[in-house]
């Protein structure tokens, strides 16, 4: 397997010396789907922010190659209000400089992996909040991610919506077989989507690297032994601490 | 009933006005009956009506120029600590200076034969400033996380300007011209006091001057019509926030 992150060393301190990460080291596999959980304010935000190129690290290596492309799903749907469905989704590509055509296409495509093709005139106003969190995904997807970040995308929202989009993530995953990484607070949902769970303590370190073997995702992994096993361990790693459960 | 009443109310208030002018013999030069006024309008509506056109070319100059140097401006500070910190304290030295005490300044030093562009810098200095900073709210308030997008996109500053900062700050910068344009209209009317007789001929000149011969009904006419411009700028602003922000912002549930 080839890698598409290697991350050494990583530290980060802010300005007011509130250490978030400590030597954090891993590799990200490419085409792997890794959750990470921790408490709030364990650094899980900053890695990913870090990896994206949106901060700089106090200290240590990340080694990404130069040509990958990122996609980024934030907590909020971060959608331009004036712009419909389509143009919000198509705005990166247009600001990179594609030609019209390739832009089409792409949206379009992208629109159609969350399912939202009829509704690429909307406003974002007319949205629920969880076509709203597709609309956001679909334009991390439009620009052909090979690393897709998504920092507690689907947190915000209503648990049903939430599971359907797991699923639905799943199913995209597999066909556009992207690196994921994915930040949560919520270990059901780390456990059922990713294939690897890293679990940072509260002072920034990367505390347990967890692997879940099952290839299944349905409803009965949801009520395999393996799965509440796996659960429970997450949840034992993070030391009960509430604010991760 | 959005226009009914305020209609009655109106038309209550011409009559109570006309009746009580009537029954108490005022004299005409001191309060003139609405019906004198109406006269005075229609007797002297071309040169009224010139003098409008004087007023309203005035305030549309300086408005035009108090939009675009505004937003200009607020994009050079978002862009430049350094000029900011540079300009800011004169600007706000212009603002905060009364522009009747400058007023006389500007037409001496443009001179007394360019009366109309010194009346134009006039009305400009008293509606630039809320442009200025209504833009800059706007787009200093613009979501973080909306930059994080442009910035992971690669976007350039002008791509981030047009495609998120401006857009975004369209509702404050808007909500800057109304402001602006009713004071731009306050700035030409005290340009003309100022500016004084001779070249000067807009409706606040033709206000003095009818005041001076005691025509308080022209007088009232002549005011008439500056509110009324003052009613039909501000109404037009509204309409052009409804055009523009209707559909998607949330001033407009």
């Amino acid at each position: 397997m080839s890698l598409a992150i290697k991350v050494t060393n990583l530290n980060m301190a802010y300005a007011d010396n509130i250490e978030v990460l400590k030597g954090f080291t891993f590799a990200f596999e490419a085409g792997s789907f890794t959750a990470i959980v921790g408490p709030s304010g364990c650094g899980k935000s900053s890695l990913l922010r870090i990896l994206a190129g949106l901060q700089t690290p106090s200290s240590g290596d990340v080694e990404i190659n130069q040509d990958t492309s990122i996609g980024y799903v934030f907590q909020e749907p971060t959608l331009l209000a004036w712009r419909t469905v389509f143009d919000n989704v198509a705005l990166p590509l247009k600001i990179k400089g594609l030609d019209k055509q390739l832009i089409d296409t792409r949206v379009t495509d992208a629109l159609a992996l969350v399912g939202l093709v009829d509704r690429q005139l909307a406003l974002p106003r007319e949205l629920s909040g969880g076509m709203k969190m597709r609309v956001s995904l679909a334009r991390a997807l439009a620009q052909n991610p090979d690393v897709l970040f998504m920092d507690e995308p689907f947190g915000a929202l209503d648990e049903l919506t939430r599971l359907k989009l797991d699923d639905d993530l799943l199913d995209i995953w597999r066909r556009q077989k992207c690196t994921i990484l994915f930040v949560t607070h919520t270990v059901s949902e780390a456990t059922y989507l990713a294939e690897r769970v890293l679990v940072m303590s509260s002072d920034g370190q990367l505390k347990d690297d967890i692997k879940i073997e099952s290839d299944t995702r349905n409803e009965a992994f949801r009520s395999s032994p393996e799965f509440h096993a796996t659960r429970l361990a997450i949840t034992q790693s993070l030391e009960h601490n509430r604010e991760a459960v | 009933m959005r226009f009914t009443l305020p209609l009655l109310v109106g038309f209550a208030l011409i009559g109570f006005w006309e009746w009580i002018v009537g029954f108490l013999a005022i004299p005409i030069f001191v309060l003139p009956p609405p019906s004198e006024i109406a006269h005075a309008l229609i007797e002297n509506f071309a040169s009224l009506m010139a003098s409008l056109f004087v007023t309203l070319s005035v305030t549309g100059f300086a408005y035009f120029w108090a939009l675009i140097g505004g937003v200009a401006l607020a994009i050079l500070f978002t862009r430049s600590r350094f000029i900011e910190l540079s300009l800011a304290p004169y600007v706000v030295t212009l603002q905060v200076t009364p522009v009747v005490a400058i007023a006389p300044l500007i037409l001496i030093w443009v001179g007394f034969e360019n009366t109309n562009r010194a009346m134009i810098i006039i009305a400009w200095i008293v509606a630039f400033f809320p442009i200025l900073t209504n833009t800059l709210q706007g787009i200093r308030s613009v979501d973080n996380g909306l930059h994080q997008i442009m910035q992971l996109s690669g976007a350039k500053w002008w791509q981030t300007l047009i495609y998120l900062e401006l857009p975004a700050a369209l509702p404050s910068i808007l909500t800057g011209a109304k402001i602006s344009g009713g004071l731009a209209l306050i700035g030409a009317v005290v340009a003309e006091f100022v500016a004084g007789s001779g070249t000067s001929t807009g409706l606040a000149w033709r206000i003095i001057e009818a005041g001076n011969r005691l025509e308080i009904a022209t007088m009232f006419a002549a005011l008439t019509l500056l509110s009324l411009l003052g009613i039909v700028i501000y109404y037009a602003h509204s309409l052009v926030e409804w055009i523009l922000l209707r559909r998607w912002h949330e001033s407009f549930n």
